[in-house]
C-alpha cells in the first residue's frame, strides 16, 4: 500500500474552540492509483491531503506511507519524506513571484542536495516533461493561469516522487486550461505516479479512478453503484 | 552542511528584495559610521589637545591656583611677592617661579580702543610657556625693578590695535596711563581658542602701581629642574605657603601632572558622553535592521511553508534568513567602517583646518570592532529568532497565510 491511514484524527483548535476537522478516518490507497478527495467545503478534504503530505500532524490514529509509520517522525524526517517521495501541487501555484520558471521548478532539488549543474538539468527535464521547456526564463506574472500551473506540476515532478498530491489544482483556472492540467496529470498517472487530488468538481474528479467522499470529517461509504451528485450534497453538515 | 545549500537562496533574496536589503544596509551603516567617526575624532582630539598641553611642558609645572569658591565666601586672599621670593629660596628643584597677577584694562592706540585681559608677571614667563617673539624683547628684570611702563602684545591683538608699521616703540594707553610696546610673541595658533594671541602683559610690579588693583598675585606657576621629584616640589611649596600664613584651604597647589591628568579625565569624560549618543545611533541602526528582518520574516512565512513543503529542513529555513542577515549586516558594517573612517578624515581635516595645526588621525579599531559586532549580532539575532519561529510551523499553517500576506 502507498497510503494507509487508520482511525486518522485531526483536531485544531480555533480561539477557545476546538475543530474536529477529522474525525477516525480509515483510508488506503496503492501505489499509481488516481483518487479525487471530494467533499464541500469544511468537509476535511484539505485536511486530509495535509495529512498525506506530512504537511500537518495527526492528532491521533496511525498514517503508514509505504509502509513505514511517519506519524510520529521529527520534523527533519518529515522533510525528508515530503523531499524524496510526495510532489505538491496547489490551487494558487505558490511559485515565488520574482524567480523564473526554471528556478521556481528547481527549488526542491535546492533542499534534496543536488548541485547546480543537476538543478538545471532537472528542472530543464520537468518543463519539458509538462510542455515548458521554451517558458524556463519566464517569470510566473507573464504565464498564463495554465502555465503557471504546469510549472508548479513541473516542481513537483522535479525530485521524481512516487506521489502527487493536489489541492484544487484547476480551481482558478479557466475551462480550457483545467482540462490541460487534468490530461497532465491523467498522463502522469499513466506514467505511474500516483496522484491524490483535492476537487469539489465532479468535471475535475472524472478523470480520477477513484473518489472518495468526505462529510463532516468522515469518508462516506463507497455506493455500490454509480453515484449520485445529491448524495454527496444531501450529507451537507 | 545541507544548510549551507540555502546561500544562494539567500543571495537571491537580497537581490530579489533589494529596497528593503537597502534599508537594513543604510541602517547598520548609519550606526557603525556614527560610532567610528565619532571615536575616531574624539581620540584624536584628546591626542591632539594631551599632545600640545605635553608641548607646553605642563608636565614639568608645579601650579598654584585659588580653588573655586561659592561667591559669598569672597575672593580668595591674594598670594605676594614676597611668597615668590620665598618659594624661589626655600623650595629646591623649582628652576622659575612665575607670579601671575591677572587685571581686565581698557588699551587705546590711535582711534582705536579694546579691553584686555592684562596678565602681570615676570622676565621667566616667556621661558616658563615656551613663547617665542615676533619684534622686540620681551619683558627684563629691569622693567620690574623701576616699575617701568612698557608691555608685550599677543600677535592679534598687536596686528588689531596697531594696523602697520614697526609695532615696538608704539605707544598705547592702558587705563589713561601711557605705555610703550617693546615686543609682539609670536603667533601660537593652538592657543587660539583660549585668545592666546590676545595677550597683553607688563611687569606686575607696574600693574601692581598704576593700576590699584591689591598688591599681590593670583596665581603662581613654577617649573621643575630635570630630574627634581614633582611630588615632593608640591609638598615643600604647601610647607612654604603654610609657612607665610596663607590658607591652603583656599589655594590648591598640584603638579602639572595631576593637572594634565585631570584635563584627560575630563576628556574622557568627554568621549564617554559622545560614545553614548554614537550607541544611540548604533541602536537605532540596529532597530532598523531588527524591524526588516521582523517584516521580511513575517511577509514571508508562506513561503516558509512552501519551500517545507517542497522538502527544505527547518535548519535550511533558518540557515537562510541568517545568510541574509549576515550578508545585511555585513554590507552594512562594512559600509559603516568605510564611511566611519571618511568622516573621521573629514572631521579631522576640518577641526586642524580650525586650530592651525596638523592633527594625527588615525581609526579607534577598537570602538568599531565593537559596533561591528554589535550591529552584527543585532542583525543576525533579528533575522533568526523568527525565522527560527516561522521554521518551527507546519508547513500546512505557514501556507495558510498566503492570503493574509
Amino acid at each position: 500500500m502507498l497510503v494507509e491511514l487508520e482511525s486518522a484524527c485531526k483536531t485544531y483548535r480555533r480561539g477557545t474552540q476546538e475543530v474536529r476537522a477529522l474525525r477516525e478516518v480509515d483510508a488506503a490507497f496503492g501505489e499509481g492509483e488516481f483518487v479525487a478527495l471530494m467533499g464541500p467545503s469544511g468537509s476535511g478534504k484539505t485536511t486530509l491531503l495535509n495529512i498525506i503530505g506530512c504537511l500537518d500532524n495527526l492528532t491521533a490514529g496511525r498514517y503508514l506511507l509505504q509502509g513505514e509509520d511517519v506519524t510520529g517522525l521529527n520534523p527533519i524526517r518529515l522533510a525528508e519524506v515530503r523531499s524524496r517521495r510526495i510532489g505538491f501541487v496547489f490551487q494558487s501555484f505558490h511559485l515565488l513571484p520574482r524567480a523564473t520558471a526554471a528556478e521556481n521548478v528547481e527549488l526542491p532539488r535546492i533542499y534534496a542536495g543536488a548541485n547546480r549543474r543537476q538543478r538545471r538539468e532537472c528542472a530543464r527535464a520537468a518543463l519539458d516533461r509538462v510542455g515548458l521547456a521554451d517558458r524556463r526564463d519566464f517569470r510566473p506574472e507573464e504565464l498564463s493561469g495554465g502555465q503557471r500551473q504546469r510549472v508548479a506540476i513541473a516542481r513537483a515532478l522535479v525530485n521524481e516522487p512516487s506521489l502527487i498530491l493536489a489541492d484544487e489544482p484547476t480551481g482558478s483556472l479557466d475551462p480550457r486550461a483545467a482540462g490541460e492540467v487534468m490530461e497532465l496529470f491523467a498522463r502522469l498517472n499513466d506514467e505511474g505516479i500516483a496522484i491524490v487530488l483535492v476537487t469539489h468538481q465532479e468535471e475535475v474528479a472524472r478523470h480520477a479512478r477513484r473518489k472518495i467522499r468526505l462529510a463532516n470529517g468522515r469518508v462516506l461509504p463507497t455506493p455500490a453503484g454509480p453515484e449520485s451528485p445529491a448524495q454527496t450534497r444531501g450529507t451537507r453538515p | 552542511m545541507r544548510s549551507l545549500l540555502a546561500a544562494p537562496t539567500a543571495l537571491e533574496a537580497v537581490r530579489r528584495f533589494r529596497l528593503r536589503a537597502v534599508v537594513a544596509v543604510v541602517s547598520v551603516a548609519t550606526g557603525v559610521a556614527a560610532m567610528v567617526a565619532i571615536q575616531s575624532v574624539g581620540a584624536a582630539v584628546q591626542r591632539l589637545v594631551m599632545g600640545e598641553l605635553g608641548r607646553l611642558g605642563l608636565q614639568r609645572l608645579v601650579l598654584v591656583h585659588p580653588r573655586p569658591a561659592p561667591p559669598q565666601q569672597g575672593p580668595a586672599p591674594m598670594l605676594t611677592l614676597q611668597q615668590v621670593a620665598e618659594l624661589e629660596r626655600a623650595v629646591p628643584g623649582l628652576d622659575h617661579v612665575v607670579p601671575m597677577s591677572r587685571m581686565d584694562l581698557r588699551i587705546q592706540s590711535g582711534g582705536r580702543g579694546a579691553y584686555a585681559r592684562a596678565t602681570g608677571t615676570v622676565p621667566d614667563y616667556r621661558r616658563l610657556l615656551g613663547d617665542t617673539m615676533a619684534a622686540g624683547r620681551f619683558l627684563d628684570e629691569t622693567d620690574g625693578l623701576t616699575r617701568r611702563r612698557v608691555c608685550v602684545l599677543g600677535a592679534d591683538l598687536a596686528e588689531r590695535l596697531l594696523r602697520g608699521g614697526p609695532s615696538t616703540g608704539r605707544r598705547v594707553r592702558l587705563d589713561g596711563t601711557t605705555y610703550t610696546v617693546v615686543g609682539v610673541l609670536e603667533r601660537r595658533r593652538l592657543m587660539e581658542a583660549a585668545r592666546g594671541d590676545e595677550r597683553l602683559i607688563l611687569p606686575v610690579r607696574t600693574l601692581e602701581s598704576f593700576h590699584g588693583g591689591a598688591p599681590g598675585v593670583h596665581r603662581i606657576h613654577a617649573s621643575l629642574a630635570a630630574g627634581a621629584d614633582p611630588a615632593g616640589a608640591v609638598a615643600a611649596v604647601r610647607r612654604v605657603l603654610a609657612r607665610g600664613g596663607q590658607d591652603l584651604e583656599r589655594y590648591e597647589v598640584l603638579s602639572g601632572r595631576e593637572f594634565l591628568e585631570d584635563i584627560n579625565q575630563a576628556l574622557i569624560a568627554a568621549r564617554l558622553v559622545t560614545t553614548a549618543i554614537a550607541g544611540m545611533a548604533l541602536v537605532v541602526g540596529a532597530v532598523g535592521v531588527l524591524n526588516t528582518m521582523l517584516i521580511s520574516v513575517r511577509q514571508r512565512i508562506w513561503e516558509i511553508g512552501l519551500r517545507k513543503a517542497l522538502g527544505a529542513r527547518p535548519m535550511a529555513i533558518v540557515g537562510q534568513f541568517l545568510t541574509e542577515a549576515v550578508v545585511l549586516s555585513c554590507c552594512g558594517g562594512g559600509l559603516g567602517l568605510a564611511l566611519g573612517w571618511g568622516l573621521a578624515r573629514g572631521g579631522e581635516a576640518m577641526l586642524s583646518g580650525w586650530l592651525g595645526t596638523s592633527m594625527a588621525g588615525s581609526t579607534d579599531w577598537g570602538s568599531a570592532g565593537l559596533a561591528l559586532a554589535v550591529s552584527l549580532c543585532v542583525g543576525i539575532g533579528s533575522g533568526v529568532v523568527p525565522a527560527v519561529q516561522a521554521a518551527e510551523l507546519p508547513p500546512a499553517e505557514a501556507m495558510r497565510h498566503a492570503g493574509r500576506a
